[in-house]
């Protein structure tokens, strides 16, 4: 089971919720003493006639197992809080890094939203898992018990009802929990799907404002928040359905005891005293149970997010990222000038779920310094080949070399180091354009991020921005234009200072002045190095030094 | 009036659902106190006969407290969450529309991951507001009501000191938690909003983060606001705990207290000690009214966050507003038919993002007449795109003018105004759902001979026939299953479906060889008959029948 393993890989956490189920039991030992004192109080008030003097120190005593009990459930609290912030972080940071090692690539198959949900407020939910339902797990089984032998030694007849009602409960528990689970798991689905739903609609907004049809949207909205309420509803109508069988059982065991007690009162079989502390406890039985009822669905639906979370972590790494390395350009496996080729040797790629290889026997060598134009129809697996040149997955076949070395052999961080990447649709970070050029050198001076500017062409209309170079970016820097973008991205490869360049259709949004502008300032910073261009336009492939084209998956020209 | 009510009283339709969980919340609680009393009564006098006939009315009701409690306990829950979840779709569409005019001037300023904490989480914690904030205190002032009068009934001192306690504990108590807490809430939902973006952010661009090695802008904040998170947790947790333990202390001190009044009143004869056992049990019966007042204070502290953050967004003044109905002018006459040509006369128009950013119109002046085909040349960033926001009513302008067929444009009604245009533009958004919905977006009355129409006017059409779910085939996130020069062709589809008598293509087929952008080309001029198209590019199409080229430079428009 979940909690099992969860617990295991995390000795500390298990140290913590430990210590509060310990607290947890304390309280419940103390409450259970404390309700006998009650009933001997009553006895010697009714029965024995005594006075509140002659009351007075039992009444005392009990006061401070009070103050005890209420330092207990505040301890517990703080443990279990405890337990779960330290889960809590380690969950998400070790997804995230698995996330990043599954990369682009491996994640083209799953929805941002959906990612976002799970690893927010899914992570978040173990906390309601862990602090609430493991601790009420665990009592629901060790107070009941306890709370039984007391009584068995009281009034062992009264046992009977409970050893009768008791296994009932836990059995009705078991059987409706097993429904509940496969409703939360579909509940769970459909937060994942409504959260991809509205982000949907949030990015779409203004193109359903440009068609008219914003209030189509809205009813959608409805439609989609009903039927999510009505998935909401049909957890908690099983959870609802087991509490109402919990307080019938419960409350309709208190009022057998009560009515098989005062018989045998009547019959002078019981003591006043002990009837009345039976009658007491007997709601002490129950009660774990029932908070446990109450916390199964928090539990579900952590067990849930678990399962979720377990699913991503299963999905196979296919970048080779090391997320904990330093960003230093200090030490340098060797230098740009030493870098003489980039060859791709019989390499073979095949999507999984996929019939037909994207990439098939592709070979070809760059010698250093050359530009080369990658072209094709679309699907003909240049997109492939730039995911496999960035190493956003790892070719099933062949292999790429430099200067005769496999790649797959060097450090990631050395690999970037080798090549920069200008992507089709560049994503920019929050943070100023600075911040954004300087991308992959957090560390580079502010002179190297204007001249990575020049050289892309971009120094003049960053400067009239109204912050310049501190102006903020929004989301996906949305207030540039497709040609501003494009110089950002061309900057923040160019201050990489890379051998090798990749460049993904690098002119399709540039006008013709930029373009000719950036394919000049490009080519001069090329001199040495090498650069690979998946191009579209005439001017590109004219100014490149070798076309190499790609159709089905196979070089069909410009191989050498 | 504080957020939490603005939204209350926006959506409204909550007092009968509130009136009737509260009722049904009461007659729970207050069958729990009459269970206890009963059983202890049942008890008591049973000590002191010698036939069960005479308890015959007190078993009866035992029993039938006993059903009571647990009916009405199913039916409040079921009937609060119904109509919570009623309530919550109210809320989502109330957001939604109130959002809806924002799109896209000022949402943009927000990260769409910030945008759906709100729309999803914020809204869900709302739900709180009805079950845990308004609905406990209507039900526990009930219950505590019953509970003083029944002890009243035996003394009035007994009555009076089981409503100090409980003032403390439900009324102290809370205030004091709220009070330790409120800063708390609000940095934690600050906190999980700003997760959610960096989450949102990182995964959209993954790529460029593994691409840079730059995975720590996602791990690393990622990992950084959950543990800015903890301190605040663990003050809630702390507040929780020790708000728990307080309750259990003063539930228990209630007790005593009543006893030994009890006992004494006994021992002076004032009161039959048959009744004795009844005054402790009534009070912790009716304690348990009390216990989620606490929580009441602690969720109503993350209710007027959450509900804050959603008025904020909902109140900020929209860029344009919808012109007074007086002012108001109307294109169509009274004849009903959809307008089919318009003339787009632009004077001196200027207009700037935001105060104190530079112009990006200058006294542009054009004249587009109807039906004709007019190519906007200008390098990134001159004002071009920026034409086609003002058109669709995204900004408003307040210098020079813009008339349609001779009317101002900001004169007209906002739908009125965007039926006149259909744009598509870079930024442009496909839905997640299938081709044919997004296609159906343009014109929702198309059959599928109408849809193939357009796709084969943009030489689509047999792309989508041999698409093994033709129409039926889903367009992904964004249309991110689709090529980009399909996603394109999509969207100008979409655009010809609409009929509008102006459409504006802005970029829309950059992403497209120039062969192919050709044949769209032409697809789209036999499409038109008659209709105004403007093409906004880089570089003029090798077209013919281009009857008006222009320059943007700097903000102003020149024929060429």
């Amino acid at each position: 089971m979940w909690p099992r393993s969860l617990l295991a890989e995390h000795p500390q956490v298990r140290k913590w919720v430990g210590i509060s189920i310990l607290l947890g039991l304390f309280a419940a030992g103390i409450l259970v003493a404390w309700t006998i004192l009650l009933a001997g109080v009553i006895n010697d008030g009714f029965i024995k006639a005594q006075t509140l003097s002659g009351v007075l120190p039992t009444l005392l005593l009990m006061a401070a197992l009070l103050l005890l009990r209420a330092l207990c459930i505040w301890l517990a609290e703080n443990s279990s809080q405890h337990a779960s912030g330290l889960l809590r972080r380690k969950v998400r940071s070790d997804s995230l890094a698995h996330l990043i090692a599954v990369g682009p690539a491996g994640l083209s198959a799953e929805r941002t939203a959906e990612l976002t949900s799970t690893l927010g407020q899914g992570v978040d939910s173990l906390d309601a898992y862990l602090s609430r339902f493991l601790p009420s797990a665990a009592l629901a089984v060790i107070v009941p018990a306890g709370v039984f032998v007391t009584i068995g030694i009281l009034d062992p007849w009264t046992t009977l009802i409970l050893l009768f009602t008791g296994p009932m409960l836990i059995l009705l528990l078991a059987v409706i929990g097993s429904r509940t689970r496969s409703l939360t798991q579909r509940r769970f689905e459909e937060l994942g799907w409504l959260s991809s739903f509205y982000l949907d609609m949030i990015q779409g907004l203004a193109t359903l404002k440009a068609f008219g049809r914003a209030e189509e949207g809205a009813e959608m909205v409805e439609q989609v928040s009903r039927r999510y309420g009505e998935a909401t509803m049909d957890v908690l109508r099983t959870a609802f359905q087991t509490s109402l069988m919990m307080e019938w059982a419960a409350t309709a065991a208190t009022a057998l005891v009560a009515v098989q007690i005062s018989f045998r009162l009547i019959r002078g079989d019981l003591s006043f005293d002990l009837a009345l502390a039976v009658l007491m406890l007997t709601p002490e039985f129950f009660a774990p149970l029932r908070r446990l009822a109450i916390e199964y669905h928090a539990g579900q639906e952590g067990n849930a997010a678990l399962e979720r979370i377990t699913e991503l972590n299963a999905l196979p790494p296919q970048t080779r990222s090391v997320t904990t390395e330093g960003h230093g350009f200090s030490s340098l496996g060797f230098s740009s000038l030493e870098l003489s080729t980039l060859e791709l040797n019989t390499v073979g790629f095949t999507y999984a779920g996929s019939d037909s290889p994207a990439l098939e026997q592709v070979s070809f060598v760059i010698e250093q310094g050359q530009t080369v134009a990658l072209i094709g129809p679309s699907g003909a697996g240049k997109s492939t080949l730039a995911k496999l040149l960035m190493q956003f997955m790892q070719p099933d076949q062949g292999q790429i070399l430099i200067n005769g070395q496999p790649a797959q052999n060097l450090p990631p961080s050395d690999w970037r180091r080798i090549i920069s990447w200008v992507p089709q649709q560049p994503a920019f970070f929050a943070g100023t354009v600075a911040q954004n050029i300087a991308l992959g050198r957090p560390d580079a001076s502010i002179e190297q991020v204007h001249e990575a500017a020049r050289v892309a062409s971009a120094q003049g209309f960053i400067e009239a921005l109204p912050d310049g170079f501190n102006t903020l970016l929004g989301e996906n820097g949305l207030r540039l234009s497709g040609g501003q973008r494009q110089r950002l991205a061309i900057a923040r490869a160019a201050i990489m200072d890379t051998p090798v360049v990749l460049l993904d259709e690098f002119t399709a949004h540039l006008d013709e002045d930029t373009e000719a502008q950036v394919v000049a300032a490009m080519s001069a910073l090329m001199q040495d190095r090498t650069a690979v261009v998946i191009a579209h336009r005439a001017a590109t492939i004219a100014s490149a030094q070798r076309v190499i084209t790609l159709d089905g998956g196979r070089v069909i020209q410009g191989q050498q | 009036m504080s957020s939490t009510r603005r939204v209350i009283h926006a959506v409204g339709g909550y007092r009968w659902w509130v009136a009737i969980t509260a009722l049904l919340s009461f007659v729970t609680l207050g069958a729990g106190i009459g269970l206890l009393a009963m059983s202890a009564f049942l008890i008591s006098k049973s000590a002191l006969v010698d036939t069960t006939i005479t308890l015959a009315l007190t078993i009866l009701g035992v029993r039938v407290f006993a059903m009571t409690r647990a009916v009405s306990r199913y039916a409040e829950r079921y009937v609060g969450h119904l109509g919570t979840f009623r309530i919550l779709t109210r809320i989502r569409m109330w957001f939604f529309r109130g959002i809806e005019p924002l799109a896209p001037a000022v949402l943009m300023q927000h990260q769409s991951g910030d945008l759906l904490t709100r729309i999803i989480a914020d809204i869900d914690t709302l739900q709180d507001l009805y079950l845990r904030v308004l609905v406990p205190p209507v039900a526990a002032a009930l219950a505590v009501g019953l509970g003083c009068i029944l002890l009243a009934g035996f003394s009035p001192w007994l009555g009076i000191a089981l409503f100090v306690f409980v003032c403390l504990c439900g009324i102290a108590i809370p205030l004091a938690m709220h009070g330790l807490t409120r800063s708390s809430s609000s940095s934690l939902l600050q906190e999980q909003a700003n997760l959610n973006a960096t989450l949102v952010e990182g995964i959209t661009g993954i790529a460029d983060l593994v691409a840079f090695g730059r995975e720590d802008l996602l791990l690393g904040r990622a990992e950084h606001i959950t543990a800015a998170q903890q301190p605040a947790r663990k003050q809630l947790a702390q507040a929780r705990g020790i708000a728990a333990g307080l309750t259990a202390l003063l539930v228990g001190l209630a007790a005593l207290t009543v006893l030994g009044f009890g006992v004494s009143l006994v021992s002076d004869g004032s009161l039959d000690g048959v009744y004795l056992a009844i005054l402790p049990l009534i009070a912790i019966a009716t304690f348990e009214a009390v216990g989620p007042l606490s929580a009441a204070y602690e969720h109503l502290g993350r209710s007027r966050a959450a509900a804050t953050r959603l008025v904020e967004l909902v109140d900020t003044p929209a860029s344009v507003a919808e012109p007074s109905e007086s002012a108001k002018l109307t294109l169509q006459d009274n004849t009903s038919s959809a307008l089919t040509v318009a003339d787009l006369t632009v004077t001196d128009l200027s207009f700037r993002y935001a105060e104190g950013e530079p112009l990006v119109l200058q006294n542009a002046t054009v004249q587009i007449p109807a039906g004709s085909f007019a190519v906007i040349t200008g390098p990134s960033g001159s004002g071009k795109s920026t034409l086609s926001n003002l058109l669709l009513r995204f900004w408003e302008y307040s210098q020079g003018s813009i008339q349609l067929n001779g009317y101002e444009l900001n004169r007209l009604g906002l739908d009125e105004a965007r039926s006149v245009v259909a744009l598509v533009a870079q930024h442009d958004h496909l839905f997640d759902t299938t081709l044919r919905d997004n296609l159906l977006l343009g014109d929702s009355r198309a059959d599928d001979e109408r849809l193939f129409e357009a796709c084969d006017a943009v030489c689509l059409g047999d792309w989508v026939r041999a698409l093994p779910a033709g129409l039926e085939e889903r367009a992904g996130e964004n249309g991110n299953r689709l090529s980009g020069g399909e996603r394109q062709r999509v969207m100008i589809a979409r655009a010809l479906l609409t009929e509008a008598p102006i459409l504006i293509l802005d970029e829309a087929t950059e992403h497209l060889d120039e062969e192919m952008q050709l044949g769209v080309l032409r697809g789209i001029l036999r499409w038109r008959s008659g209709r105004t198209t403007i093409m906004i590019t880089h570089e003029a199409p090798n077209i013919s029948g281009i009857d008006l080229r222009l320059q943007c430079s700097k903000g102003t428009l020149s024929e060429i």
